[in-house]
């Protein structure tokens, strides 16, 4: 290795620990004041001040990696970037999009045909599955009785995540394990595709009129847009979102 | 070599890295926008936030309102307060304002226009290792079509229908709020009375600041790939947007460099999830990608660091 991609690779190393070192720096501090202060006072100037080491550490961190993020960026050579694989659909559309798919032959038609059918047959299992799977979650966070104006939040806090995430868990997997099938059937399908000749240029005739359909749908939404505005303008929606604006949202900071 | 050769040499080499490390026009045009959506200086220095009539119009990008320097309203929280209000009151202003800015520009306020999107992009630039895109990012990218669906459309209307307001995202998830809304606010002196007032609402969004802030150094925008909703209302336009990135057909070759090159979760240029940067146009070998305003092509591949070089290097 050169010595400047040396250093370079130590600098990568130190501001990746550093990053991480702040992070869990900045949410011990958090913890500590949460779980260390009076139950309804957590956070105090008294408790914050005490905890101000945590903070200055963590400054005096993120300006160490900051610096030495600019001075390499300036004095050391720049990575060649490396291009990402590039994936099975990606390439299937590619082929698609180049290839005369009316050259194929009725078998392979056929094979084709059921190749998209299993793949459809897969995303419709894991979709209805996942949109069954969410209904548990959406259940339990449209019912008003699970959060309390006043309650104890972080009780419900622990509450809604045992309800929520191991679906949301369970949904992402399934969408993980869809994907390593679709892949294998993908292969199949750019098999197939591959022994096909190449496809004729669009007509200009077609691509006018994909031009003049798209720029009426825009002139329309903009229509609607516009006249959406100057009627919710009329009827005085602009002063109900000035008066959520001009006062401070107590949602958004943090108040509740 | 000799000394005043090795000097010349030293002294070309930094000027090109210099320029290299110079801002280019997108990051100006986000730190304009940053300005711009936060020009109330005076709110910064006497802790209050600004109350003047151009908070009744929504800015494009994400920018909380409690911020003491915004000056406009935040496009997400305005539109979960009209859904929460929907029982009494219609919603056609915040809906105009939404299709207005995802018809003119889509995604591209996102690449170009959201002070967020800015801050993320400064924390990526710090050296580390970064954690690559692939599969777990493509499916995690959808969450924040949940995030859309659940917490900005059907929560609020739901308990707004039993008359209680919730602005879910911005309560329970909202990042940008925790940053601009609450710090702006507490890091003043003038509002020491707002500390008594937290508690373990606070210590959630924080840990979720904390988090995103962190994520953003190893992951190329996290919160705009996986959490931002108003990306996910954005995507919707992303083949109808006026102004944006666009590819000539007939020039692609479709050899797949620009997507195996961005950072975001492309399927092909211009789809739901590109936030129209444009860093893909200077790499594509045969100059197809360009920005439009209408069906007019507004750069046609050029890129003045490149030409700069290319022409020092003659």
């Amino acid at each position: 290795m050169e010595k400047k991609a040396k250093i370079l690779f130590i600098v990568k190393l130190v501001s990746t620990i550093l990053t991480g070192g702040m992070g869990i720096l900045l949410i011990a501090a958090l913890g500590d004041i949460y779980f260390a202060s009076p139950d309804n006072d957590p956070f105090n100037t008294a408790s914050i001040s005490a905890h101000s080491p945590y903070f200055i550490t963590v400054l005096v961190l993120f300006s160490v990696v900051l610096c030495a993020s600019i001075l390499s960026a300036i004095f050391l050579p720049k990575e060649n970037r490396t291009f990402d694989k590039r994936g099975k659909q990606e390439f299937l559309n590619q082929l698609r999009y180049y290839k005369e798919s009316s050259a194929f032959k009725e078998e392979e038609k056929k094979e084709v045909a059921a190749i998209q059918k299993k793949r459809h047959i897969l995303l419709w299992i894991t979709s209805l599955v996942s949109l069954a799977l969410f209904v548990f979650p959406l259940a339990y966070v449209c019912n008003p009785a699970h959060f309390s104006a006043y309650g104890d939040i972080a009780s419900e806090a622990i509450a809604l995540a045992i309800h929520t995430l191991p679906f949301l868990l369970v949904i992402y997997i399934l969408f993980l394990i869809y994907s390593f099938l679709n892949d294998k059937e993908l292969e199949k399908e750019i098999k197939l595709y591959r022994k096909l000749p190449l496809k004729k240029e669009k007509s200009e005739k077609d691509e006018k009129k994909e031009k003049l359909l798209k720029t009426i749908l825009q002139a329309s939404i903009l229509v609607l847009a516009i006249t959406f505005l100057i009627v919710g303008a009329v009827r005085g929606e602009a002063e109900s979102v000035m008066a959520k604006a001009i006062n401070i949202c107590t949602e958004c900071i943090g108040l509740g | 070599m000799n000394f005043f050769t090795r000097i010349g040499t030293f002294f070309s080499r930094l000027h090109h890295q210099l320029w290299d490390a110079l801002p280019n026009r997108r990051k100006i045009v986000q730190l304009f926008c940053a300005l711009l959506y936060n020009a109330n200086i005076k709110g910064f220095i006497s802790g209050n936030i600004y109350q003047g009539a151009s908070k009744s119009f929504c800015v494009p990008g994400m920018n909380c309102y409690s911020c003491p320097g915004a000056i406009g309203a935040c496009p997400l929280g305005s539109l979960q307060n009209a859904l929460a209000g929907a029982k009494t009151k219609t919603i056609y202003y915040v809906l105009g304002i939404l299709l207005l800015y995802g018809i003119l520009f889509g995604r591209t306020i996102c690449g170009w226009l959201c002070p967020f999107g800015l801050i993320q992009d400064l924390l990526y630039k710090i050296k580390s290792f970064k954690i690559k895109k692939g599969k777990w990012s493509y499916y995690l990218s959808r969450l924040k079509y949940v995030f859309l669906f659940g917490l900005v459309i059907v929560l609020p209307l739901i308990y707004g229908f039993q008359n209680l307001a919730v602005p879910a995202f911005c309560k329970y998830i909202c990042p940008v709020g925790t940053l601009e809304g609450a710090y702006g606010l507490m890091l003043n002196s003038n509002n020491v009375s707002l500390l008594s007032m937290l508690g373990s609402l606070f210590s959630w969004k924080s840990l979720i600041l904390i988090f995103v802030l962190v994520m953003s150094v190893l992951i190329f925008r996290p919160f705009c790939r996986f959490l931002c909703p108003l990306g996910a209302i954005y995507s919707f336009f992303s083949k109808l947007n006026l102004i944006g990135i666009t590819v000539d057909e007939k020039k692609c070759t479709r050899c797949g460099i620009c997507t195996r090159n961005c950072l975001m979760d492309v399927k092909k240029v211009g789809d739901g999830e590109c936030i129209q940067c444009g860093k893909c146009i200077p790499g594509c070998p045969v100059k197809a990608i360009h920005y439009r305003a209408g069906f007019a092509y507004i750069n046609s591949g050029y890129h003045p660091k490149e030409e700069a070089r290319k022409n020092d290097s003659k």
